[in-house]
Formats: structure tokens, sequence, C-alpha cells
């Protein structure tokens, strides 16, 4: 049982970190908070939805899926974030705000109200026996995922040229400059990229929780925790924090039950009142 | 954001031209008229509360909808299991909000831009979610049957329309006089040396700390008031009331109105809301114009109507 819980966590925890990773580098590099993020990973479940509905392939949509939002992240970078990076924060924050409205009523008008369900491939779809209790694999495929995505992340942003360009434009965007790195590519890049795991968080976890307007909101609120619990800008935070946030949440719904709702919140306000610049500052 | 707006007679003028407006169509309109002033008033209210920590304090809050939850369970809660009168829990509830407030807001006012607007969100949103499981608060289906205060004794009937409208603005006027009393009283004055230069405003000795969490705890009042008038009006409160998208579009209401000038609050809370309501009356798609719109007004509105009143006033006088 213990074990089953423990891997539960996990791949809560991966899925967070999905989603923190980008509104965490997002915020390095441009110091703007995406409210919007959690849209991004609502639109690309539905467009997971879409292509395997279409297609009757999961796998195409793990693949594209997370592309498309990737697209259409660099889209709203060119029309939208490129032009606010210097307004004051309330500004910022507003106009993400707008965005998550229009998400919501797009995917309203375009796959309808109701919520749908994705299942996993048949290669995924069936339950490995752990010591003694069954245990469904595609979970295991998610937790999966994550910890590959991690190790992505940790190879480029640290043993990379193009890593050391995106730390350094976001130590100190200015001296970067100086030295001939273009920051505005590097953000532009990593913007779409950022949108990019947002998707892909949508649609591995649609087999999961399913498809359904409003799941934007859900991770939102979580999604900001993780990032401000780890430190806003901070790769090792977001794991960290993702990690922290998931557990405490999933053991917290087991064991108190009715604190739960309220024990990840306190989790925050204690690392505020400890580290008010979160776990691992940049 | 722009420094100081000020222009106390202007923002006076203005006030003085709302007030009179929703009294004539208080008075000539008919029951729907009615109920949607005193709906509008309310929002004016919660829109001065955070026109004021936004413009004065410099602190966005996107949690404030939790005060407004506070003011209004409290006031359902008081008068309903305590059976204490509906107008007193409306002054209790007021207490209550600003005292939760001032403890969150010795913890929270010092972090900076960004930090504050995501740590109001996460409080609000734990609020939201406690609301939800608890059940002394009726949990998702909310609390019903809530009385208006009974002020029979001055020969006043809340329950008729006319009445309560004019109850409500009776309630904005106060929250107008005494927002500009402190905003021009040395609290206010501290608050903008340190919005402006917080540095230098504690070297000559103002308690960053102390002014911000009571501008934080006073503003907090507002919205608790705001929210138990919200419970007077419509007898009934939900959690949605604590969503922090209620925050959010407060914060549009007054960025559409004009930030730090108090009447431009409640220009921004009409125009908003009656935008809102009857866009939502024509189409179901509403939203995805009204979110067209927030961006549309916060990229190319940079003072808000209440910048357009201030030109025409100048081309006028000029």
């Amino acid at each position: 049982m213990l074990l089953i819980q423990f891997l539960n966590a996990l791949q809560f925890s991966m899925t967070l970190f999905l989603l923190a990773v980008g509104l965490t580098i997002i915020f390095g590099l441009m110091k703007i908070v995406n409210l919007a993020h959690g849209s991004l990973y609502m639109i690309g479940a539905y467009i997971g939805l879409s292509i395997w509905s279409y297609f009757d392939s999961f796998w195409l949509a793990l693949i594209f899926s997370p592309l498309i939002t990737a697209l259409i992240g660099a889209f709203l970078y060119n029309i939208l974030f490129k032009h606010i990076q210097n307004a004051d924060p309330m500004k910022q924050v507003l106009l993400t705000f707008g965005l998550i409205y229009i998400g919501l009523d797009s995917v309203r008008l375009i796959w309808g109200t109701m919520s749908h369900s994705i299942s996993a491939p048949e290669l995924l779809s069936k339950s490995i026996i752990l010591i003694n209790d069954p245990y469904p694999s595609y979970r295991l495929f998610v937790i999966f995922v994550g910890i590959f995505v991690l190790f992505c992340l940790y190879f480029i942003l640290e043993k990379t040229v193009i890593g050391a360009k995106v730390r350094a434009s976001v130590d100190d965007p200015e001296a970067a400059r100086l030295l001939k790195i273009n920051t505005d590519k590097i953000l532009f890049y990593t913007f779409s990229l950022g949108c990019g795991l947002a998707g892909l968080a949508g649609i591995t976890v649609a087999p999961i929780l399913g498809v359904e307007p409003g799941m934007d909101m859900e991770v939102l609120v979580l999604t900001l925790i993780v990032v401000v619990v780890g430190g806003p800008g901070s790769l090792k935070g977001a794991i960290v924090g993702a990690l922290l946030i998931g557990f405490v949440d999933s053991f917290g719904k087991v064991y108190i039950p009715q604190l739960a709702q309220i024990i990840i919140y306190a989790v925050m306000a204690l690392t505020l009142l400890f580290r008010p610049d979160g776990l691992f500052k940049r | 954001m722009r420094a100081v707006n000020y222009n106390p007679k202007l923002r006076l003028q203005v006030m003085v031209i709302l007030v009179l407006l929703s009294i004539i169509f208080n008075i000539f309109g008919g029951y729907f008229t009615r109920f949607f002033i005193a709906e509008i008033t309310i929002l004016s209210i919660f829109a001065i509360s955070l026109d004021f920590i936004a413009s004065r304090g410099g602190m966005v809050s996107l949690g404030h909808a939790m005060f407004l939850g506070i003011g209004a369970y409290a006031t359902a809660v008081l008068s309903t299991n305590y059976g204490i009168p509906p107008f007193y829990s409306m002054f209790f509830s007021i207490i209550i909000g600003l005292f939760i407030a001032l403890i969150i807001g010795y913890f929270i006012v010092l972090l900076d831009g960004i930090f504050f607007i995501m740590v109001t969100l996460a409080l609000g949103e734990m609020f939201h979610a406690w609301v939800f499981t608890s059940e002394l608060l009726g949990g998702s289906d909310g609390i019903t049957g809530i009385l208006r205060p009974d002020l029979s004794s001055f020969y006043i009937d809340l329950n008729q329309p006319l009445i309560f409208s004019f109850y409500t603005i009776f309630w904005l006027v106060i929250v107008y006089l005494l927002i500009s009393k402190v905003t021009d009283a040395p609290l206010g004055r501290n608050l903008d040396a340190i919005r402006q230069n917080s540095d230098r405003a504690s070297a000559i000795g103002a308690y960053k700390k102390t002014y911000k969490a009571i501008a934080f705890s006073i503003s907090a009042g507002i919205a608790s008031l705001a929210g138990s008038l919200y419970v007077q009006l419509n007898g009934f409160i939900s959690p949605e009331l604590t969503h922090w998208t209620v925050s959010g579009e407060g914060l549009i209401m007054i960025i559409v109105g004009g930030i730090g000038s108090i009447s431009g609050a409640i220009l921004g809370a009409s125009v908003v809301h009656i935008i809102q309501h009857e866009l939502s009356n024509i189409i179901n798609w509403w939203m995805l114009v009204i979110g067209f719109g927030f961006i549309l007004v916060v990229l190319f509105m940079q003072d808000g109507l209440w910048g357009l009143i201030e030109r025409i006033k100048k081309k006028c006088s000029s």
C-alpha cells in the first residue's frame, strides 16, 4: 500500500514538475508570471484528445500535442509577451489573466463543455504487479517521462553552450547581451519550450484524470505554489518544490483528509516565513 | 503604475455626478435596475478597496476575494447560527476582516511586486479551498436564508429594492469619504513615500511594515464590508465569491477606471459590470470577448477612464 501511495505521489509530483519548470524558467528569464500556464496545459490535453481520436494513436498525440502547444506559446510570445517585458507586474499578470478567459472559452467553443477521456496506449494499458499490488503501468510511464525531461533539461542547462547562454541570460541579461548572446532569441525558445512542457503535462495526465474545461484552474495554483516554494527561476527549485508539494498533497489526502486542502498552503506559508525567496534562490 | 493621481476636487465632482446618476436611475428604474445598481455599488466598494492598496500601497492583491468572502461568511454565520442581528453582524464581520488582514499583512506586506501577487493568490485559494470543505460554512452549497438588517426602528425597510440600493449607496459614500480622508492624511502620504522610494522613506522614519500592514488591513475591512453587503443583497453566499478570478476582475475594473483615483474605481466597476452583463445576455461566448477586452484595456488604456476625464477637463478649461 505504501509503495502504491509513494508511486502515486511521485507521478503527481512529476506532472507538477513539468508544469512548474516552464513557469519557473519563464519567470527567471522575463520576470513574468504567466497565469495562463494552466490554460496551455489544458489546451495541450485537448489537442492531444483530438489527435488521439482522429488518428487513434496515443503516441502521435504524445509527440504532436506538446509541439503544437509550443507553437501556440511561440505565437503568444510574439504578439504579446515580447511587448510587456518591462511593464509593471500588475499589468503583466492581468494580461495573462485575460488569456485565461480566452483559453477557457475557446476550449468550450471548439470541444464543448463535456468532459472526455483518453485511454492509455495498448502497451501501457495493463497493470504491473509490484510486490503484491497491481499498479497501472501508465503511471510508471508518466514518472519516467518526468525524470527523462528532468535529465534532459539538466543536461542542456548545465552541460551545453546553449544552456550556459540561458543561465547567463537569467543571471544578468545585460552582461549577456554585451557578450553577444542574443537574449531575445533565447527568451523566444525557452518561452516556447516552457509552453510545450505544459502541453506535455496536459497530454500525459489526460489518460489518468481525463480532459475537461476547468482543469487549468485546478493545476494553476498548485504550480504557482511549487514555483514560490522552490524559488522562482531555479530548475532545482522546480523539482524539489514539485516533489515536496506532490508528496505533501498526496499523503495528506490519505492520512489527514480533513486538512488536505489546507496543508500545502501551510507548507508554502512556512517556506515564505523562513525562506522568503524560496528554497533555492536563483 | 502612475505615481500620484491627485486632483481631489475633480475626484469629488466625478463622485457627486456618479452618485446623483445612481440616485436618479434608482428612483426611476424598475425592480431589476435597482438590484443592478446595488450590485454595481457593492462591486465599486470592492474596487475601491483594491484601488487603495494598489495605488497608494503599491500592493496588487489577487487574494482580496478572500476578504469579500470573510465579510460575507462572517455576516451569514453570525446572523444565522448565533442569532446576532444582521446589522451588528456586519460590523463584526468588518472587524474580523480587519483583524485577519492585519495578521496576514504583517507577514506578507514587505514581499515585492510579483511575489506579493503570487502569495495573495495562493492565500486566497487556501481560503477558497477551506470554505469548500468547511461544514460550518456550508461547503460547496454555501449558506442560504440570510436576512437583511432590520432597521424598522429608523423607519427604514431594507426589503424594498429602492431602499436597499440607497442603503448600499450610503455605504459607498462613507467608504469614499473614508478613503479620500486616509489618502490625504499622513498615512496616505507615508504610503506614497514608501512606494516611491522605500529606503529613503524608512530613513526619515516611516515604519514601512506598519504602514503597509495598516493599509492592507483598511483595504481588507472595506472588502469585508462589500462582502457583507453582497450577502445582505442576495440572501445567500456560495464559495464562488471567494475564487481568485473575482479579485482579478476587480483589478481589471480599477485599470479600466484608472488607478489611484477613487472615483475612477467606481466608474470602472460600473462599466465592466454593465458590459459583462449585457454581453452575457447577447452571446454565450462572452468570456472570449471579455478576455480580449481585458488584454486590450491593459495594453492600451494607460490611465483608464479617469485619464480621459482629466484630459477633457483640461481641454475645457484651456
